[in-house]
């Protein structure tokens, strides 16, 4: 008879958490103003090395990244991180289909364009955490 | 250590002032002379270290002085945008009312106010855009009275935040901006107007395309752009206009077009660049312009205008040309691009005919290359896979 586990308290805790890799600091604000208004624990940080950093010690449920980072661009974390662990939305500017084809390539589950509505971008970062959320669920499962 | 000495010599002026040297017994200085004789001279390097330290340190004080009131003012004003950005959030969350924040902002933080407002707008679209908008909408009126200013400086920041946060009612002040007899302000008037101005004012826009000649194409290009989809039909009639009588376009106008009618994949545009290509496109860069868009948009049936410019006398004209094949051209077109890979003088032609003929799966007249002797035996081998 299958066992239903729920997550371990930590785990809920990493699942309602994101990290906010953002250079252009208002963009940074609006984001994080609106996931922690809707509940969601927001780590911001403006360069590419400290969000790897900061991934290898605190697991996250979903991680926002500037295409263009310093330090490390989103891309390059696409590239480093497991699959989906957390899964990656990038930022990026309007009008490069290119980098969004790429993106979505090298395992983005999104890529949110500049200038965005802050209102829908949380809106899909929420589900993303949702989905996330239930993947985790099913894989504690047994 | 450094003060001793400007203050003795300050105490030697004062009593030189004073008379007393004059009483001085006179020492005989070897190799000098008497005191005396070298009092005159000792009094004006007193005086003269004396001013100079005065003048130091009243430049001190001063320099002092602006530190610690810049110091003040990035306080008072970083507290002033941390109070504005949170109610602003408050706003764009739709807890508080716009004008909850516009009504706190003095006219003297009125400038300030609106390049912190601006950093926000340029981010968001949507709903939040249309609060920003609404938090800057008292102000708009003193911003458009700018637009008259003697300095165009300030012209052109007031024509930018017309852009940013206006509405209908500030399109006037932009399309009289286009005229503004300094090119900043002009610049951001077409901007402006592309960006926010309904499709129709693409002819305003075009007309005045030719005063920005000297800016970097790909900006004018991204500009025009900014029109959007519905002002395609205004675009491709100035990218023809040569052929019409009534308003004939520039070469630089009529590529600026062709363009941004790339940019936006207009197809509808691809019978017109063939015709163009055909009949009356003189302008190389214009024709350069026209074999690119050719390449995003057309069709096969547009290759026959494309080939006739691969024998161009002009070599980008040809490299376009050879780089369309690639998309438009068919198996028929080996032998035409394998010749322009072994016998065309410029190297660069020859690598988009290698290209071209990469991507239309022609391999054989490449792998030729690499094998033989020719020249250009490097480019072959760099464009074939690795195991082949």
């Amino acid at each position: 008879m299958p066992v239903s586990a729920s997550p371990a308290p930590e785990e809920t805790d990493r699942l309602q958490r994101a990290l906010l890799a953002i250079e252009h600091a208002p963009s940074a604000e609006l984001l994080s103003d609106r996931l922690e208004r809707s509940g969601v624990d927001v780590t911001r940080v403006s360069n590419g090395e400290t969000a790897r950093k900061t991934m290898a010690n605190t697991p996250m449920g979903i991680l926002v990244a500037d295409a263009r980072l310093p330090g490390r661009t989103g891309m390059e974390l696409l590239r480093q991180l497991p699959p989906l662990d957390p899964p990656i939305i990038l930022l990026g500017r309007r009008g490069n289909d290119d980098e969004i084809v790429r993106a979505y390539e090298q395992g983005a589950v999104g890529y949110i364009t500049r200038p965005f509505s802050p209102r829908v971008a949380t809106a899909q970062i929420r589900r993303f955490l949702a989905l996330h959320d239930a993947a985790e669920t099913d894989s504690t499962t047994w | 250590m450094p003060l001793l000495v400007p203050c003795t010599g300050w105490s030697c002026a004062l009593l030189l002032l004073a008379d007393w040297p004059l009483d001085l017994p006179r020492i005989p200085l070897p190799g000098i002379g008497p005191l005396r004789e070298v009092g005159g001279t000792l009094l004006v390097l007193i005086v003269a270290t004396g001013a100079f330290m005065l003048i130091t340190m009243i430049a001190g004080m001063i320099t002092l002085g602006v530190h610690a009131w810049k110091k003040y003012r990035q306080r008072t004003y970083r507290t002033e945008r941390d109070e504005w950005r949170a109610a602003l959030l408050d706003i764009l969350a739709g807890e508080k009312a716009p004008d909850a924040l516009s009504d706190a902002v003095r006219s003297r933080q009125r400038s300030r106010f609106l390049s912190f407002l601006g950093v926000y707008a340029t981010s968001v679209r949507g709903q939040e855009l249309d609060r920003i908008r609404a938090v800057a909408r008292p102000f708009l009126a003193a911003v458009q009275e700018k637009t008259k200013s003697r300095r165009s400086v300030v012209r052109a920041q007031a024509v930018q935040r017309l852009t940013l946060f206006g509405d209908d009612t500030h399109l006037p002040a932009l399309r009289a901006a286009l005229d503004d007899p300094a090119e900043t302000v002009a610049w951001r008037a077409m901007m402006g107007l592309a960006r926010r101005g309904p499709p129709e004012d693409a002819h305003l826009v075009i007309r005045h395309l030719d005063r920005f000649s000297n800016i970097d194409r790909r900006q004018v290009t991204s500009a025009l752009v900014e029109l959007g989809e519905d002002a395609a039909p205004i675009l491709r009639q100035a990218m023809a206009s040569s052929m019409s009588e009534d308003e004939p376009q520039s070469a630089f106008t009529r590529l600026i077009c062709a363009e941004a009618l790339r940019w936006l994949a207009d197809a509808a545009s691809a019978p017109m660049a063939k015709s163009l290509l055909e009949q009356d496109a003189d302008d190389p860069e214009l024709r350069a312009a026209l074999l690119r868009l050719l390449r995003r948009v057309g069709h096969a049936r547009h290759a026959p205008a494309v080939r006739a410019q691969c024998n161009s006398e002009v070599p980008f004209v040809r490299i376009h040309a050879a780089r369309a094949l690639g998309q438009l051209g068919t198996a028929a077109d080996e032998d035409l691009l394998a010749s322009l890979l072994y016998n065309d003088e410029s190297r660069w032609v020859a690598l988009s005919a290698a290209r071209s003929l990469s991507e239309l799966g022609l391999t054989s007249p490449i792998r030729q290359l690499a094998q033989s002797s020719h020249e250009r035996t490097s480019l072959a081998e760099g464009l074939l896979p690795r195991s082949a």
